[in-house]
């Protein structure tokens, strides 16, 4: 009689830990939500591949199954050593990012809107979500991966753990989510978007690729984005830096050019543009651009000084 | 007096030398194009770190990884793939970040069908 009673008390207690916490759940909005009128009322991705988990590798087998929807040959195996830590028993949602980078592919995380979910199923994107699958006070951290829905029965269909395409309440779905902090990511060939994607979180995660020294799908990703969004000035300059990283200063001298036709007076796109210049050995043409970003630095910061300072060191 | 024998701080200084030239080389500060990152960054008005605290940031990470019992090559390569910003929040929180990996489930329900039986 006593353990029973201490059971339901641990499950009510955990109820009001994980469900009653923090106000009322999306999902019972979505019918009064505007983003999710276009939605299909039923999506179930049947071509996204599964892998099943081995112990706490849920991190390398999401990711391989991402990867692989993508076109890529990625078993789980392969991943371990990229993301998984064996004294953690799991995988950090950095790295998760990381290795999406490391094959050249586009990682983007998304908003915390349920109804941003269902919009990226519906798009035909399977969407990698965190969730804590036990309790507030005693969290099971998870990674599945989203692969439909249907909007009358109020269900989720999941690549999770061992089982393929698992159907989940919405509720249950959503408050297993909200325990991860409603952590969602989508993975995209460079040049390639997710639905509705806004500038700063696509440049952001292009300039990742940038950092990861993945300039080829960097610029891919960056020219995408000059073609979308022409007026974006980052755009531009991240397409002439993954450029000059790829020692094709020449292509980087005219993204460069068009970032300062966007504003003139930015320190960026006169001292890079500099740069780009005096790579090309065209010290004559770098004067100006890296005399003006010089001059901008006063107000834009110390770091858009160097260009003229090697000019200055190459003139003497 | 051993002529022979290679003063101690020489080979400390080597060390310490070829380590950081050798692992940390290619993040080291050389006078050149601002990258996007610094950019984005900057028109988000949260750009807070130089070039010097993200190498000791990657540092850091890298060294906890490496504590993780991650090799030290598998470390370097996992840390390459990182940005500044996650470099730096890392290096402060790495301890405190949720790792995905789940089956310790299997136990909790257990305890809990055992308790409720």
């Amino acid at each position: 009689m006593l353990p029973r009673l201490v059971g339901w008390s641990l499950l009510v207690a955990a109820g009001f830990l994980t469900g009653c916490a923090s106000g009322p759940l999306q999902y019972e909005q979505l019918s009064t939500d505007s983003a999710t009128t276009g939605l299909s009322d039923q999506v179930l991705l049947e071509d996204v591949p599964f892998f099943p988990q081995q112990t706490y590798q849920c991190g390398p087998a999401t990711l391989a199954m991402l990867m692989s929807n993508q076109g890529k040959a990625v078993q789980p195996e392969a991943l371990v050593d990229q993301v998984f830590i064996e004294s953690r028993q799991g995988s950090l949602q950095a790295e998760m990012l990381a290795a999406t980078r490391r094959q050249g592919l586009l990682p983007y995380v998304h908003d915390t809107r349920f109804s941003t979910l269902l919009e990226q199923v519906d798009a035909g994107h399977p969407v990698l979500v965190f969730q804590n699958l036990g309790f507030g006070f005693y969290p099971v951290w998870h990674y599945a991966v989203v692969v439909g829905y249907d909007l009358t029965e109020q269900e989720m269909l999941l690549h999770s753990g061992t089982s393929a395409g698992l159907g989940r309440t919405f509720r249950r779905f959503e408050l297993e989510w909200r325990g991860g902090d409603y952590w969602a990511m989508t993975m995209h060939r460079p040049g390639e978007f997710p639905s509705n994607p806004e500038p700063s979180a696509y440049l952001e995660a292009t300039a990742g690729l940038e950092q990861a020294e993945q300039y080829e799908a960097a610029a891919w990703a960056y020219q995408a984005a000059t073609e979308r969004w022409p007026k974006q000035l980052i755009a531009w300059m991240g397409l002439g830096n993954a450029r000059y990283r790829q020692q094709n200063f020449e292509a980087a001298e005219h993204a460069y050019e068009a970032a300062l036709s966007l504003n003139p007076d930015s320190a960026a796109a006169h001292h890079n543009l500099a740069w780009a210049l005096m790579r090309q050995h065209n010290y004559a043409a770098a004067a100006e651009p890296a005399r003006t970003a010089n001059q901008l630095a006063d107000e834009q910061g110390d770091r858009y000084r160097s260009a003229w300072q090697a000019w200055q060191a190459n003139d003497r | 007096m051993n002529t022979k024998r290679i003063p101690r701080w020489i080979t400390v200084v080597t060390m310490v030398t070829t380590l950081v030239v050798g692992s940390l080389g290619s993040h080291l500060a050389v006078a050149d194009i601002v990258g996007t990152e610094t950019l984005l960054q900057e028109q988000n008005g949260r750009l807070t770190r130089d070039d010097l605290h993200s190498l000791i940031a990657r540092g850091d990470v890298q060294q906890k990884l490496i504590d993780y019992g991650i090799s030290a090559d598998e470390a370097s390569d996992r840390v390459a793939a990182l940005t500044d910003t996650e470099l730096q929040h890392l290096s402060q929180h790495i301890d405190d970040e949720p790792a995905g990996g789940s089956v310790t489930l299997i136990l909790l329900v257990i305890i809990l069908i055992i308790l409720l039986r």
